[in-house]
């Protein structure tokens, strides 16, 4: 298994330097949506909603502006959203537009059991049985055999997940797709495969979800989605006599789970050139049919031999991560396609693909409950540069900070520092040519105000970089670091030498009322006076 | 100094402003009084579109210019000057020979001066001024602030040769004024209209003598004192040319022991900021102050409120005169007195801005917010607006719980971060470098601190709480949730002083152990210890079993 070829592999460019750890995980997609719309100029700011400060973002080009939740603009109507959340309700509204679904019935907590079974006795297994709300496949029992597993997962949805609705459907044979809509285009589709792993013939099944994990961790969407081994896998094993131990073959596929969704372990797989365009059409008027829901994800199952395809649910804030980052394929530019719709006339800017933002720090002060909106600084969109420059020291200065507070916060914004001791520091700066140009006029004035005698060099930075003024301390945070773990080395010896010294006293004591030491009383005496006399 | 728990209103306590100084202090007081009221409060840099038609200077770093709304309308506000405030007002304001025309014209008593430019020559000023005006003198600059190049009673013309080229040639300022220097006492009124809302008294700085210390001994002395107070703290008595002049002039030198009680002014101008004490006499400054005050205010059109600075001398007979006009005063001084009591200079400009929130009483609110936190996307240049969140609707209930045990797992923390959150508690949570760790909890229900108090019954697995301490808390209550370290990673100064508390604790620990190495090593090594061994061991063994 190639990692960097995983890492590297097609990822938008634009992307490729730009997500700060902080953003993978579930924040992806707001983040890569936020950063869209900010890099073509447009203002962009964040907003905390309600008690527990749930986290929004606000794009507005000075006429209009648009929030999202996620990757949800507010062009998706209250009534889609409301439609999209109930399955039960989706199918009504498919149905309605003659939009394939899969056959059955919806329940309620009160339908008894018998009624349940004697409804689907006109259907074929095997079943799906669904939560009505259920997101991200969760609750989602799907290869349902027979009866008695149609039984067992009604009393589990009812028991365990305390589910009050849910549907029972016949089970479509298909692979299941992910079509995204904008308007009246279908802008990305990714295969989902369920979590599965490739044999290498002489991995165990237990490493080989080991190294899909560890590679899975490396992409931005999937990296808090790995791989766990639960019932259901074990399930899956048993039926094929695997364990974890078992080695699997070279070129074996192993599915390890029945359901395709991304949370669940599952992989990404682009497919947006390859899907037949009937399909995609009936997607389309699938999305078409909710009122007011002009972009979306629409899941799909497709049968490549019968031709046939049904979809199961649609999605008004579905994730954008397995398009921008599938595991094979190429990545398709969804969040793009977002931005161009909800503002057309910025469709032809130029995005300024050299600077990202700190969501980190936006993030915790708006969940931290300290601030609860925060405007980001607009970007600049005219033709930009970002240069490094290495400043070295002949001896050691410790003006670096004073630089800092006043030549660097006073002028320059889109700034990245670190300072390694007090002999060299690296500027990284974004700005047009005149800026980058002021930069080194500073740096000579400063420096030889200081009487500060100094080699620079510099170069182009290729990378992406914060916005804002950002400055780390290489050399002190080591300090730091090396101090606490010194400190808390002598803690721990203290504490011993505090136990030893306990122990002794006690034994001194013990020894003191014994009668030995009564006894050699005279001796020590002497001993004591030879003592003071040396 | 009074007690200054005495003086300092209840509300605007050290801790609250602790992250608040000098003008950055006036801004937050202001601004924590409308968002204590429910008003909303932004943060801007002086980048935003809304300061871009206001006069401002000096606002960096940012916590200078920031919003108070309450939905139906928004004012901005540079520090304690509102925009309400036309900014011919301001510019009035900051040039204090517009001031003195605008003062005449409506026949306030100011002091006879003259503006003189760079094209004057030091030759041409000291003719001028000494025939037109007559000593003794103040020289200023047109456009100085907080009493930079000030030089007063200048006495003849030596003097003011010597103050020219100070002010004109090492500070630079071409354009000056030079006054009739008046005699009396110092007055800083603060005028809303047709009120005076607070008055103070500047005393220059000054030392009182004990009989025992040098003046530069007295001067640390006093030095010390002012730490304490939350305005004077970053307003030191500095040693300076002019001090040493000054005091030089009054026959003393800092080696000079003066005897007790005797008291020794440093410098002739009062400003707080050069060292000078602000004296609270708004219950009993003469009621001619207060009319010229106001009368002054009025003669500049468009300036609401602002402060006035008037000199008098009440055994004279010579009116108040009125020497200069601050639209943008400075307020820490009477929300910080030295004596008297402070005067709430915030509530009345929050009045004046949003009368409907009048009757919303402050004066017991403990609540406030992370003023550092909220700057620090301003300050770094990676946002140019923040909305600070709203503040709690209601009085706060908060606890103190002191949990010891294995409770230094920083998943746990994050835990209580979330359970307090979600609970819509604010509070904090200590961390320390011992197997214990504090954390406090507050909200407007005294209910959902109970339920936070239960959850710790259950924390998450591998924590182990051995023991709970409940305390009352009755210290302000900085609203959010967080997690302090024992330093910010983040920050140069939190890095540099956790270092510094590192190294001073890895001394101790080191002396410490040496210390008991050395009590061992006596027990062990004492040759009696030795000697007895052998004793010790063959009693051990003729010791009956248990």
């Amino acid at each position: 298994m190639n990692l960097d070829k995983v890492e590297r592999y097609d990822w938008l460019p634009h992307l490729e330097t730009s997500i700060p750890e902080f953003a993978f995980g579930d924040k992806i997609d707001m983040y890569v949506m936020a950063l869209e719309g900010w890099r073509r100029g447009l203002t962009l700011r964040f907003v905390g909603i309600g008690e527990k400060s749930l986290v929004r973002f606000k794009l507005s080009d000075g006429k209009k502006e648009h929030s999202f939740s996620v990757t949800r603009g507010d062009l998706v109507s209250k009534e889609a959203v409301n439609i999209c959340v109930n399955k039960d309700l989706t199918k009504q509204y498919l149905e309605g537009a003659e939009v394939p679904v899969p056959k059955g019935y919806k329940y309620s907590k009160e339908t008894p059991l018998e009624n349940i079974l004697t409804d689907l006795s006109e259907l074929n297994f095997p079943f799906v049985v669904k939560p009505i709300d259920g997101r991200r496949g969760k609750g989602v029992i799907s290869n349902i055999q027979n009866e008695q597993q149609l039984i067992d997962s009604i009393k589990y949805l009812r028991e365990d997940l305390l589910c009050d609705e849910f549907i029972v459907e016949e089970h479509f044979n298909g692979e299941e797709y992910r079509v995204y809509i904008v308007g009246n285009d279908v802008v990305g589709v990714i295969k989902r495969e369920p979590a599965n792993i490739m044999g290498d013939g002489h991995s165990t099944i237990r490493e080989l979800i080991r190294m899909k994990n560890e590679r899975r961790k490396k992409v931005p969407n999937l990296y808090a989605r790995l791989i766990k081994v639960d019932k259901e896998t074990e399930g899956i094993l048993k039926e094929k006599n695997y364990n974890l131990e078992t080695i699997l073959k070279k070129d074996e596929k192993l599915l390890l789970s029945h359901k395709a969704n991304l949370s669940t372990g599952g992989d990404s797989i682009d497919y947006t050139d390859e899907l037949p365009s009937s399909v995609k059409e009936i997607a389309i008027k699938g999305l078409k049919c909710v009122p007011n829901m002009p972009h979306g994800g629409v899941d799909i199952l497709y049968n490549e031999e019968t031709g046939k395809a049904t979809i199961i649910e649609i999605n008004s804030r579905a994730g954008v991560g397995g398009h921008l980052f599938p595991l094979e394929g190429k990545a398709r530019d969804i969040p793009k396609a977002i931005m161009d719709f909800y503002f057309p006339n910025t469709v032809e800017f130029k995005r300024n693909e050299k600077l990202h933002f700190d969501l980190e720090q936006y993030w915790n002060l708006i969940k931290g409950g300290k601030a609860k909106e925060i405007v980001v600084p607009n970007v600049n969109i005219k033709k930009n540069k970002t240069q490094k420059f290495i400043i070295e020291t002949e001896s050691k200065t410790p003006d670096f900070r004073k630089f800092i507070n006043q030549v660097i916060l006073k002028r320059y914004s889109n700034v990245s520092i670190t300072i390694f001791g007090q002999t060299k520091i690296e500027i990284v700066l974004n700005g047009e040519q005149e800026v980058l140009g002021g930069l080194k006029v500073s740096i000579h004035d400063f420096f030889s105000r200081k009487k500060v005698e100094y080699n620079m060099s510099e170069k182009e930075y290729p990378n992406s970089i914060l916005q804002g003024v950002n400055v780390r301390h290489v050399a002190k945070r080591n300090n730091l670091r090396k101090q606490i773990n010194e400190n808390e080395k002598l803690r721990k010896e203290i504490n011993n030498l505090q136990d030893l010294l306990k122990e002794k006293s006690n034994e001194v004591e013990k020894l003191q009322t014994s009668k030995s030491w009564r006894y050699t009383k005279p001796m020590r005496a002497v001993m004591g006076w030879k003592h003071k006399r040396n | 100094m009074k007690d200054q728990q005495m003086i300092t209103l209840p509300h605007l306590t050290n801790d609250v402003v602790r992250q608040a100084k000098k003008t950055k202090l006036c801004a937050y007081s202001v601004a924590l009084e409308g968002w204590r009221r429910g008003l909303n409060l932004k943060w801007y840099t002086k980048d935003s579109e809304h300061f871009q038609d206001m006069v401002i200077f000096g606002v960096n770093p940012p916590g200078r210019l920031f919003s108070l709304s309450s939905g139906e309308h928004t004012h901005y506000f540079f520090r304690t000057r509102g925009d309400k405030i036309t900014n011919e007002a301001v510019e009035i304001g900051s040039d204090k020979d517009e001031t003195k025309r605008y003062l005449l014209n409506q026949d306030v008593p100011c002091p006879i001066g003259k503006l003189f430019n760079g094209e004057h020559s030091d030759e041409d000023i000291v003719k001028q001024a000494s025939e037109e005006i007559q000593y003794p003198l103040v020289i200023k600059p047109v456009d100085g602030s907080l009493g930079n190049g000030v030089i007063t009673n200048i006495r003849n013309d030596e003097e003011l040769y010597h103050a020219l080229r100070y002010v004109r040639d090492e500070l630079g300022y071409q354009d000056i004024i030079a006054e009739r220097y008046i005699t009396g006492e110092e007055y800083r009124v603060y005028v809303i209209e047709d009120e005076v809302v607070a008055a103070y008294n500047r005393v220059p700085a000054n030392v009182v003598g004990d009989g025992e210390h040098t003046i530069e001994q007295l001067i640390n002395r006093k030095n010390k004192e002012r730490r304490k107070n939350a305005r004077l703290h970053s307003c030191l008595i500095e040693v300076d040319i002019e001090i040493t002049e000054f005091i030089e002039k009054a026959g003393y030198n800092y080696d000079s022991i003066p005897e007790e009680g005797e008291l020794i002014y440093l410098r002739e101008k009062t400003n707080v900021s050069s060292g000078g004490d602000p004296i609270d006499v708004t219950d009993t400054i003469p009621t001619e102050i207060k009319e010229v005050a106001v009368k002054s205010l009025k003669a500049v059109p468009g300036l609401y409120h602002g402060g006035v600075d008037i000199i008098y001398d009440e055994n004279t007979g010579i009116p108040p005169v009125v020497i200069e006009l601050n639209p943008t005063a400075q307020i820490g001084g009477i929300l910080y007195p030295s004596e008297g009591k402070a005067r709430d200079i915030p509530k009345a400009i929050v009045d004046y801005y949003f009368p409907e929130t009048k009757e919303i009483d402050t004066s017991k609110s403990k609540v406030y917010f992370d003023l550092n936190a909220v700057l620090e996307p301003l300050t770094d240049r990676s946002a140019v607006e923040v909305e600070v969140s709203d503040a709690p609707d209601g009085k706060l209930y908060a606890r103190k719980y002191t949990l010891k045990g294995r409770v230094r797992r920083n998943s746990f923390h994050q835990w209580m971060k979330e359970q307090a959150q979600s609970l819509g508690l604010h509070g904090y949570v200590q961390r320390s470098l011992k197997d214990e760790v504090e954390v406090v909890v507050a909200g407007t229900s005294r209910e959902k601190v109970r339920e936070f108090r239960e959850l710790l019954n259950n924390p998450p697995k591998k924590v182990k709480i051995r023991q709970i301490e409940s305390d009352r808390y009755e210290d302000p209550i900085k609203i959010g949730f967080e997690i302090d370290e024992p330093y910010n990673p983040k920050s140069f100064k939190s890095l540099g002083s956790a270092i510094y508390n590192m190294e001073r604790e890895l001394q101790k620990s080191h002396k410490r152990k040496e210390k008991l190495e050395k009590e061992i090593d006596k027990i062990i090594t004492s040759t009696s210890w030795e000697k007895t061994s052998n004793i010790r061991s063959i009693t051990r063994k003729l010791r009956p079993s248990k």
